[in-house]
């Protein structure tokens, strides 16, 4: 019973517990904490078996969900045959363990400092944590769509309400541009249902239609619809600019769930949508995806260096880091299934990689901004003197994020780049470029930050909490792990990633 | 002993366990952690001692199924690591001739400098068991390094050292040269590093195999393909740029001076003895790339070595700090070691990186003592007579000084005759019309043999000899202690013998087997290399002689001449002594065309994307605004105008309309009476 039903217990769990607290008084702060963290939780362990099962589930056979495992499905709205129909794959239940991973972590990161209207904030990441896990397992456009849209608008109060201040504009700027982003592929996406007759919204099965199209004005501009709604989310460079200053404003666990998870809804929905979708228009237009991927590569790096605002570095970083993602994505529309795969599976690599490390850069600048109250750079100094263990943390991570062999975010960089590397050719040298400079401010904002003599006006500041340690840690252990043995995601991934560089070598597809 | 060799692992499960347990236990242990560093690395150095008893017992590398591949004689494979479509990265470590002898030579500094460093360290340091852990983390990375049996694991490998080399640059981050010493070591190694990784996946992508032995089979097929020869020429020059970063070669060498800002210990395994090796030992490990790929090369190769080796020992002559002079050397040196590798020396070239890590390591610890006993002085102008202060620093300094500068007799001397050996003979059919150019970087490692010789002497002069420059500083110096001296001695014994196991000329009189056995022992199958007595000894003619005449000048200008007359020279010789003092402005010039201009196109991008990208996303937003104005606007004027005139009009015929009803009845009758008339008339008419 449990297991037939686990991805909509993942789903909606946490809106159980927000409906539950809307009836607990605001007043009772502790019991509201108890419940969000709970209602969290909940979601890992039920995500837990998932994993452990994953080899010993076989994958589903139907039409509607081959492929796939833990299937549900029951109509929904039998007049345009839209379902409501779950499953996962490799590239979906990777980033529905993440996100389950971080939004109780991000609770935990929450307690003590937001102090302010506790009860409303806890709802709304609930809520949150409903929409993105239920845009990782639907495997129905429409329901799809429906959590795309329920993101938004508990992001847009997280940080509208709690946030900096200049929070009001870079809560509208999230909002609307995100919203006109998901207006224009749903457009792009009912214009292909409508000119395939395929008469359901069932991912896969559109993917089976449209993959049929002709490369027309159309079929590109529907491509380039869905396309567009999605990059604003990874963000793609040039649609990046929502991002640092979203960043700036939020309060640190939701800057931790913005790039953490927020980001990867839209690489996620590439691999699941607009590439299988229409790959023969991915694969004319590839050269352009690439183009976009490593301008953001050097463009971010280069733009991060030069930013005053430790906050916004990292914010930065985060559209250097899905540059390799779209890097990947573009290779593989070209390359031939083999090395394809091996694009592939670094770019998804790296999304996975930067969903653990990103997270834990901005929990570490946060740690900093709680006690000096200060982001900028320049009014930093001295931290390993000051704070030994909080500037540890923040060079480990650096250290991560800079792509340090040994940890994760090195093996997903490296293997894109060989995948990458045949497609493109000397081309990537642009992103190694990219590296280099993405080297350089972190050694630059870590000797600003953590090296040179203590500041007399930071003396005396209490050191880490047992509360940070235990965000850090799970997400530190995984950086290690999967930097010393990526085999365990790799190999999770790879059918998907077989499947999907044969769909977008043209071959299988009808 | 098999059971030694059967089990290579554990040497570098050691160091991996010891930087793992001191960083654990940190504020336990605090000084004791030497003892678990030097322990560790005691059994490590016994272990590979063993390993490397048991290798030679295999005796000498069996005929390899393909060219310019040697046999390992244990492989141990963790297939399933990363595994990536239908390819697969799998860790494997291996164990053949070289990797025994590479890992003794790694061990044994290392215990030299963990025994060291726990005199070195004053009592009051503050992250003394940081130190600890980044060595063993780094003796962990070096031992990777030479175990790896593929490319992918040792780049983590030389990555790892990267970091620790960053984390001991920057020991003491207080101050501001070693800030900015360890940002440079990372970047400039890093530039390189791109170059390597390019390298990687360009073949990867031909042959998809990154494994000695499948390299070794696939590039020969390859490159019978022109096209992907040409590719490969490209690879492997690109591989060859990571070697440029991390050995510190022209122009990459910017960051090793600057790496001294360390502890002196940490320069001594990192940046004298083995890191900075890795650049050779990786250009060793991958010929079957170089070697089978179009020639250029390696002559690339060749003439980056021996062009870099002449310069850095011009700069050496004028450096005051002794490390930094140690420093210079250690790019020359390397240059010797890439010159011997690009002229196709390929076992002379591993046989000077082992001598000289061991002279090198020695020099380094012998200078820490200098400098730990002269209240951390490194100038050299404010040292000297130091030789009856420290008798035991002054007598291994020695030793390292004369197999530096290529004593006879010292294990520089017989690896350096091996060297230019190899580059003498080299006769590269591209360069076959032009054989003067053939002869250039022997030509080029030749003065560069002599200016060792001298700037040494004129280091040691300097140092140990002559009267004290600074009465107050000699009062206090005063021999270091056992901990430290002990260390030297045991560097000492291989930095003057080893050379033994490869004395080509002394075997022609002796015949004594085992003084060739290194060359047997390091020899890399396809690459035969036979050469005339003849030859030899005018090699060794040619090489001693510039070493002597070296020294002599060295102790001419220096004990004889003086300083006011040495003023005068440099004078004479201004121009060329700026020049050189100056390091040839290659800093300057990076400062100018590479720092500042990075920063001023990041400031750009940054005000680009503030204001043009994000600009345009305000715009539409602003234009959004607007147009919502307008449309306010215009349904204000317009359409409720529009809207209000009805209703004005409406009211306009209301007005008009009203006037008829009146409430008579009378009236509405006649009206209607009137209405009917009109009716019919009409109906009249029209039908």
């Amino acid at each position: 019973m449990f297991m037939e039903h686990a991805l909509s217990w993942i789903v909606f769990t946490p809106l159980l517990f927000a409906l539950v607290m809307l009836f607990v008084p605001k007043t009772k702060e502790k019991v509201l904490w108890w419940l969000a963290g709970i209602g969290s939780t909940i979601p890992l362990l039920l995500v837990l078996p998932l994993l452990a099962n994953w080899y010993s589930t076989p994958a589903s056979t139907e039409p509607w969900a081959e492929g796939m495992k833990f299937v549900e499905r029951i109509l929904w709205i039998k007049e345009i045959g839209v379902h409501y129909t779950l499953g996962v794959d490799g590239f979906g239940i990777t980033m529905l363990a993440l996100s389950c991973l971080l939004f109780p972590l991000s609770v935990l990161a929450s307690y003590g400092y937001i102090k302010d209207r506790v009860k409303d904030y806890l709802i709304l990441m609930l809520i949150l944590m409903t929409g993105t896990n239920g845009v990782f397992v639907t495997l129905d456009f429409m329901l799809f769509y429906v959590f795309w849209e329920i993101v938004l608008l508990p992001m847009y109060f997280l940080i509208g309400i709690w946030g900096g201040p200049r929070r009001e504009y870079a809560a509208i700027k999230f909002f609307l541009y995100t919203l006109i982003g998901s207006v224009i592929m749903l457009v792009g996406a009912i214009y292909l249902y409508v000119r395939t007759g395929v008469g359901t919204f069932n991912m896969l099965e559109m993917a089976r239609a449209t993959s049929g199209l002709p490369v027309d004005t159309l079929t590109t501009f529907a491509f380039f619809a869905l396309l567009v709604g999605f990059a604003v989310k990874v963000p793609m460079f040039p649609l990046h600019t929502w991002l640092p200053d979203a960043h700036v404003e939020a309060p640190t666990p939701v800057s931790m769930l913005l790039a953490g998870i927020l980001l990867k809804l839209g690489s996620y929905a590439m691999v699941r949508i607009s590439h299988p979708w229409l790959p023969q228009v991915a694969q004319r237009y590839a050269g352009l995806l690439f183009f976009f991927g490593v301008v953001a590569v050097l463009y971010a790096a280069a733009a991060a260096m030069a930013q005053k605002d430790f906050k916004k570095q990292v914010a930065y970083s985060s559209v250097n880091h899905m540059g390799f993602f779209v890097m990947a994505l573009a290779a593989a529309s070209v390359l031939p299934p083999d090395l394809g795969q091996v694009a592939l599976a670094g770019g998804y690599f790296v999304t996975i990689a930067h969903g653990l490390i990103s997270p834990l850069f901005f929990f570490a600048v946060g740690m900093f901004y709680e006690r000096t109250h200060t982001r900028e750079l320049s009014k930093l100094g001295g931290m390993f003197l000051t704070v030994p263990v909080i500037s540890f943390m923040t060079a480990f991570v650096a250290f991560a994020n800079l792509g340090l062999p040994g940890l994760a975010g090195f093996i997903g960089e490296f293997i894109t780049l060989t995948g990458t590397y045949p497609a493109f050719g000397l081309w990537v040298l642009v992103a190694g470029v990219g590296m280099v400079l993405t080297a350089a401010w972190h050694l630059l904002t870590m000797r600003d930050v953590l090296l040179g003599p203590a500041k007399k006006e930071y003396e005396g500041l209490p050191d880490v909490t047992w509360k940070e340690k235990l965000v850090f840690a799970p997400l530190a252990v995984l950086i290690v792990l999967f930097g010393v043995w990526p085999a365990p995601v790799l190999n999770i991934l790879s059918q998907s990633i077989e499947t999907l560089s044969q769909v977008l070598a043209l071959i299988g597809g009808n | 002993m098999e059971f030694f060799l059967d089990n290579f692992w554990v040497i570098a499960a050691l160091p991996l366990f010891a930087s793992a347990f001191i960083a654990m236990f940190a504020r336990s242990l605090r000084r004791n952690a030497w003892i678990v560093g030097a322990a560790s690395m005691g059994v490590a150095l016994l272990w590979s001692l063993a390993v490397l008893v048991a290798v030679a017992g295999h005796g000498e590398a069996g005929e390899a199924a393909a060219n310019y591949l040697t046999t390992p004689v244990r492989h141990l494979v963790w297939a399933d690591w990363a595994p990536f479509g239908p390819y697969r990265i799998s860790l494997g470590l291996m164990v053949d001739n070289l990797t025994a002898l590479m890992l003794v030579v790694v061990t044994l500094v290392s215990f030299a400098v963990q025994v060291y460093s726990q005199g070195y360290f004053e009592p009051s340091e503050r992250r003394f068991t940081r130190f600890y852990a980044a060595i063993n983390l780094f003796t962990l990375g070096m031992l990777g390094l030479v175990l790896a049996d593929n490319l992918f694991l040792l780049l983590i490998s030389w990555e790892i050292m990267g970091l620790c080399s960053y984390l001991l640059i920057g020991h003491w981050y207080e101050q501001e040269w070693p800030r900015y010493g360890q940002i440079k070591a990372f970047l400039t190694t890093r530039v390189g590093d791109i170059g390597l990784m390019l390298g990687i996946w360009m073949i990867f992508m031909v042959t998809r195999d990154l494994t000695w032995e499948g390299l070794a089979v696939k590039i020969p097929e390859a490159v019978q393909n022109p096209a992907t020869a040409a590719m490969l020429a490209l690879a492997a020059f690109f591989i060859f740029t990571g070697a440029i970063g991390k050995s510190a070669q022209f122009p990459l060498h910017v960051w090793l001076p600057d790496a001294m800002a360390g502890p002196t210990p940490g320069s001594a395994i990192i940046h004298a003895a083995t890191m900075v090796a890795a650049g050779v030992y990786l250009v060793a490990r991958s010929f079957m790339i170089f070697g089978n790929v179009p020639e250029w090369v390696l002559i690339t190769v060749a003439f980056v070595g021996s062009f870099t080796s002449l310069f850095a020992a011009s700069i050496a002559t004028l450096r005051h700090d002794i490390k930094e002079v140690l420093a210079y050397s250690t790019i020359s040196q390397l240059g010797y070691m890439i010159m011997a590798m690009g002229v196709g020396g390929w076992a002379a070239g591993n046989f000077h990186m082992v001598t000289h890590a061991f002279f090198k390591a020695l020099l380094f610890l012998a200078a820490g003592s200098v400098i730990a006993a002269h209240h951390h002085n490194q100038l050299l102008h404010k040292m000297g007579g130091l030789r009856k202060k420290m008798p035991v620093t002054f007598i291994t300094w020695m030793v390292g000084y004369l197999a530096l500068v290529g004593f006879p007799g010292f294990s520089g001397f017989f690896s350096k005759d091996e060297v230019l050996l190899a580059a003498y003979t080299w006769q590269p059919e591209a360069l076959a019309g032009v054989p003067w150019v053939a002869k250039l970087p022997f030509t080029m490692a030749l003065i560069t043999a002599f200016l060792t010789a001298y700037y040494m002497t004129r280091a040691t002069y300097l140092a140990f000899f002559g009267e004290p420059r600074d009465q107050e500083l000699y009062e206090h110096a005063h021999e270091s202690p056992k901990v430290m001296t002990i260390p030297l001695v045991l560097l000492a014994i291989p930095a003057a013998l080893s050379g033994w196991f490869w004395a080509a000329l002394p075997y022609h009189f002796t015949h004594a087997e085992w003084m060739k056995s290194l060359e047997h022992f390091l020899h890399l199958p396809g690459l035969e290399h036979s050469v005339a007595f003849a030859q030899e000894a005018t090699v060794t003619g040619m090489a001693t002689t510039a070493g002597l005449l070296g020294i002599f000048v060295g102790w001419y200008l220096y004990a004889k001449v003086k300083p006011e007359t040495r003023a005068a020279w440099i004078e004479a010789a201004k121009p060329l002594y700026t020049l050189i003092r100056n390091k040839y402005y290659v800093d300057e010039f990076y400062e100018m065309a590479i720092i500042r201009t990075t920063q001023a196109a990041a400031r750009m991008i940054a005000w680009f994307d503030d204001h043009v990208v994000d600009g345009l996303v305000n715009l539409v937003g602003d234009i959004g605004v607007w147009f919502a104005e307008a449309s306010a606007w215009f349904d204000r004027n317009v359409i409720d105008v529009l809207v209000v005139m009805w209703a004005d009009i409406s009211r306009a015929f209301g007005s008009v309309f009203r006037r008829l009803s009146t409430g008579y009845v009378q009236q509405y009758m006649v009206t209607f009476a009137a209405a009917v008339v009109a009716c019919v008339v009409l109906f009249q008419v029209f039908s």
